[in-house]
């Protein structure tokens, strides 16, 4: 709900806010150019009677004076027919150079107010609206941003995630503050402009009925223009036509009125109301007419917004290609059933919609949504179904993070009962672990269950048919369930080259080089920076294959950058394993055809800290892909297991290398199967001191391997840190110890 | 004395028809036509002031936004001092505000009174940061100075009126 507020309205008002944005950033460096190039003598040297009366001396046909927010003194007045203006030294009236308001920024001026629709009410209502889509749209993100971060005071932590969400947040967090700022004062302005706030600018003093008879006093030694500081100034204007029954106009930072010549004393005031104090603070928050400062500081946010606009749209319309749409989604209050969904990669999903078809086609209303969106609304007079899968070793995937926090705090039931199914992979231990314990949560909150955990292993369609199968007599119909698995898009990639180890013992390991085919054609952006035409992917993120009699993809860990012109991983070879016998059956020139799926959370921080990598046999292979992106030569240690460093030594040249060009500084080894037979998790221990150390500043450390390696390496890292009170599952808790586990 | 109805009858159809028959009236052809010394929208007051410049009525006004009106300074004052019910002076006299080098025309209805009786056409302009021209242009509303063009001395570059 947070997130399509945020949505909505950003990608529908980006155009307008971009717009907004630009002509207002264009505007930003006015008033410090303008301030720069004024003087404003202090408070109490020269009073409004001294200027008038310089003025005056030099400029006979004076028309009026004016002071603008940013100190400029301004003197309009006419030379043979001409209307002329000049900028004049406040203390002494001596002209500094002729005035016209540029004409550049009168026309973005108006392009920002009223998108140069002068003043109809279309053009101002826009930009209104942009103002109000503006501060929805800071507020939503800023729910948002909270949510993700974990909490108010993890928000300048380091965000992890792609590159655009990078950007995206980052932008983001820097200019909140500013952007909210500049909604909330054009909002004001712009509903003072349609009159739904005051403004009390239209206020004006009574012109006099009378006037004194008596022959005008020179105006320096008129007691209400002496009164009046300079600084206080916003304008004077001269007696028309040099009348001498016409009256001075003053207007100054606490009010207006007129000015007899012959007494030189107000005879008509009118002090500013306080409406139209706060409309010209607003204002000058805004334009930064007299803050030139807080001008520039709101312009360079105001350059922020054309970014966060495109990312914002780049990434919605990402989440909205990636996940298959609710069609048909009924709303939640005419639904008699509804599913709750706990996906990571989006594969559960579509196993909720075949069951949603099916559900629709024998008379139900259903309203799917994700598990963390539980709530008592949910409930009541329904049946409930609960379709999850499991995240690494046993976490709540991504869309149901939060159900088991909200559980508890229920007052509600579904009177119909609830299922659980959970989707997991047996060969992954822990089979459907959370999908395990939310029905474990749903029997100790009492909720009437109609039928009891079911599970599907690797994404089983016939099992998931078995399944509806199962549950029909509960529902009184029956449910044919037709699961049709929907993969993300595929390209082509060419084996360039391979290179095997440890056939020897007994693990027989590739590291496969893959390009982009040369029949394939490159996208502009790739043939610009002169790329390859791969998909963006970087060292941790994730390479599907689906392999000939299969439908379920199978993912490995990618060791390199697409900037580096190809994807490597590498790959163990199991007798049993569909994907990797395929995989080793390649021969270079062999085509496949793979998706690439991000890991954002799979990556090494940004900054300098250094990096402690443990990984054996393949489990390398993206470490090896972030080695060889050090291109700051920031400190990296790895630790690396196999058997026998003649037979199974991955990138043992290349390491060879890496270590002399400073990539990797240390690497240390542990082969099970030589005489000076060594594991890990020994090695670990016996640099307890040097890893404490690399800790203490702020190290990071990676691990990549099987389950029972590591929870070996995990087991090792807490008795190196206990000394120094700390422990492998705190530094998880921080983001700095990350696993990925095959 | 009963009064025999034709007769009355017809002395009420005539005195209805001459108290229906309005005053005759002139269309007025105005063109205001503006300098090139601005940029943006300038709004334009004018109307009419009698001969001791006493406010008489506001003919059109150049620009919707009333928020902008009290900057047409002799106008605001005349109106000010006449007591003039402002809202109800310019409601349906509005129109778009003028750009540079505009030629402006407005087709009036003016009673035959106002004609050679000392009435003043006075037009007064103001731009959104920039001046106030109280009085910018004015013309007696005299036949004589009908389609004579009158220079304006700020944002209106010349007025004239045609019969």
């Amino acid at each position: 709900m947070q997130r399509r507020l945020h949505a909505v309205s950003g990608v529908a008002a980006a155009l307008l806010l971009v717009a907004l944005a630009v002509s207002g950033a264009l505007l930003a460096p006015g008033p410090a150019y303008d301030r720069a190039q004024v003087s404003v003598p202090p408070r109490g040297t020269v009073s409004v009677a001294d200027l008038a009366a310089a003025v005056v001396a030099r400029y006979p046909l004076a028309e009026q004076i004016s002071r603008k927010p940013s100190g400029r003194v301004v003197v309009d007045y006419t030379e043979g027919d001409e209307p002329l203006s000049m900028t004049i030294d406040p203390a002494t009236a001596e002209p500094i150079s002729p005035y016209a308001p540029s004409a550049f920024g009168t026309r973005i001026g108006d392009l920002h107010r009223a998108f140069g629709m002068g003043d109809s009410s279309l053009g101002h209502g826009l930009a209104g609206l942009g103002a109000v889509a503006l501060a929805l749209v800071a507020l939503s993100g800023l729910r948002l941003l909270i949510t993700r971060m974990g909490g108010l005071r993890m928000l300048r932590a380091p965000v992890r995630g792609t590159p655009l969400q990078r950007l995206h947040v980052v932008l983001s967090r820097s200019s909140f503050l500013a952007l909210l700022l500049l909604a909330l004062s054009g909002g004001y302005m712009s509903a003072a402009f349609f009159g739904l706030l005051p403004s009390g600018m239209e206020a004006q003093p009574d012109y006099p009925a009378e006037f004194g008879a008596a022959a005008p006093l020179p105006v320096d030694q008129m007691p209400a223009l002496r009164a009046v500081d300079l600084r206080d100034l916003r304008k004077l204007v001269f007696p028309y036509d040099g009348d001498p029954t016409e009256p001075y106009e003053l207007v100054t930072r606490t009010g207006a009125g007129f000015i007899d010549q012959a007494s030189g004393e107000v005879v008509s005031w009118l002090p500013h109301s306080g409406a139209r104090r706060v409309y010209a603070a607003v204002l000058a928050l805004h334009t930064g007419q007299g803050l030139w400062w807080l001008a520039l500081l709101t312009g360079a946010a105001a350059l922020a917004v054309p970014p966060l606009a495109f990312s914002g749209v780049v990434l919605w319309w990402r989440r909205r290609r990636a996940r298959p749409r609710i069609r048909r989604n009924v709303a939640l209050a005419n639904a008699d059933t509804v599913i709750l969904v706990g996906s990571e990669g989006n594969s559960t999903w579509g196993f909720a919609y075949t069951l949603q078809n099916a559900l629709t086609a024998a008379g139900h209303f259903v309203h799917v949504a994700e598990m963390n969106q539980l709530s008592a609304a949910h409930c009541g007079d329904r049946r409930m179904f609960i379709l999850t899968a499991t995240y690494g070793d046993g976490a709540a995937p991504a869309t149901a993070r939060r159900f088991l926090e909200i559980l508890p705090k229920l007052k509600a039931t579904p009177k119909r009962g609830v299922t659980v199914l959970g989707f997991g992979d047996r060969d992954f231990g822990h089979f459907c672990y959370f999908a395990v314990e939310v029905e474990a949560a749903l029997i100790a909150k009492g909720w009437p269950i109609f039928s009891h955990l079911e599970t599907i292993n690797r994404e089983s369609p016939q099992e998931f048919a078995r399944w509806g199968d199962a549950i029909a007599p509960h529902l009184g119909h029956e449910l044919r369930l037709v699961h049709i698995a929907e993969t993300p898009r595929r390209q082509p990639f060419e084996l360039i080259s391979r290179q095997d180890y440890g056939a020897d013992v007994g693990a027989p390991s590739a590291i496969m080089r893959f390009g982009a085919p040369p029949d394939v054609r490159r996208g502009i952006w790739q043939k610009l920076t002169g790329r390859a035409a791969l998909p963006y992917f970087e060292a941790g993120d994730l390479i599907g294959i689906v392999p000939p009699g299969s439908n379920m993809p199978r993912y490995y860990s990618i060791g390199s950058a697409s900037a580096d012109g190809f994807l490597e991983f590498s790959v163990r070879e199991h007798a049993h394993g569909v994907c990797s016998r395929f995989l080793h059956g390649l021969m270079p020139g062999d085509r496949i055809s793979a998706f690439v799926r991000p890991n954002p959370e799979f990556r090494l921080d940004a900054g300098r800290n250094p990096v402690i990598m443990v990984g054996a046999g393949c489990g390398v292979g993206p470490l090896a892909g972030f080695i060889r992106a050090n291109k700051a030569r920031r400190p990296m240690r790895l630790y690396f297991g196999a058997r026998d460093p003649d037979s199974d030594f991955l990138y043992r040249a290349e390491m060879m290398d890496w270590l002399s060009e400073g990539r990797l500084s240390a690497l240390v080894t542990a082969f099970s199967r030589t005489n000076d037979k060594a594991y890990l998790q020994d090695k670990l221990r016996a640099d307890a001191e040097v890893l404490r150390t690399m800790v203490k500043a702020g190290a990071q450390v990676m691990v990549v391997g099987s389950r029972e390696m590591a929870r070996d390496v995990m087991a090792a890292m807490d008795e190196v840190l206990a000394p120094v009170g700390l422990s492998a599952a705190k530094l998880k808790a921080d983001g700095r110890y990350v696993e990925d586990i095959y | 004395m009963r009064l025999h109805p034709a007769p009355l009858g017809l002395a009420s159809l005539a005195l209805t028809f001459v108290l229906a028959v309005p005053a005759a009236a002139r269309e007025v052809k105005l063109t205001t036509t503006m300098a090139r010394n601005f940029i943006g929208g300038a709004y334009a007051a004018v109307y009419l002031v009698d001969a001791e410049g006493k406010y008489a009525q506001t003919l059109h006004v150049f620009g919707y936004n009333t928020r902008y009106y009290s900057h047409f300074r002799n106008w605001w004052r005349a109106t000010d001092q006449a007591g003039a019910d402002r809202a109800a002076e310019v409601d349906g006299k509005s129109g778009a505000s003028v750009r540079r080098g505009d030629v402006a025309e407005l087709t009036l209805d003016l009673a035959d009174e106002l004609f050679d009786a000392g009435f003043v056409l006075r037009i007064d302009s103001t731009l959104y940061e920039g001046r106030d021209y109280g009085t910018d242009a004015e013309v007696p509303l005299a036949t004589a100075s009908a389609g004579v063009a009158v220079d304006g001395r700020g944002y209106v570059k010349s007025l004239q009126f045609d019969l």
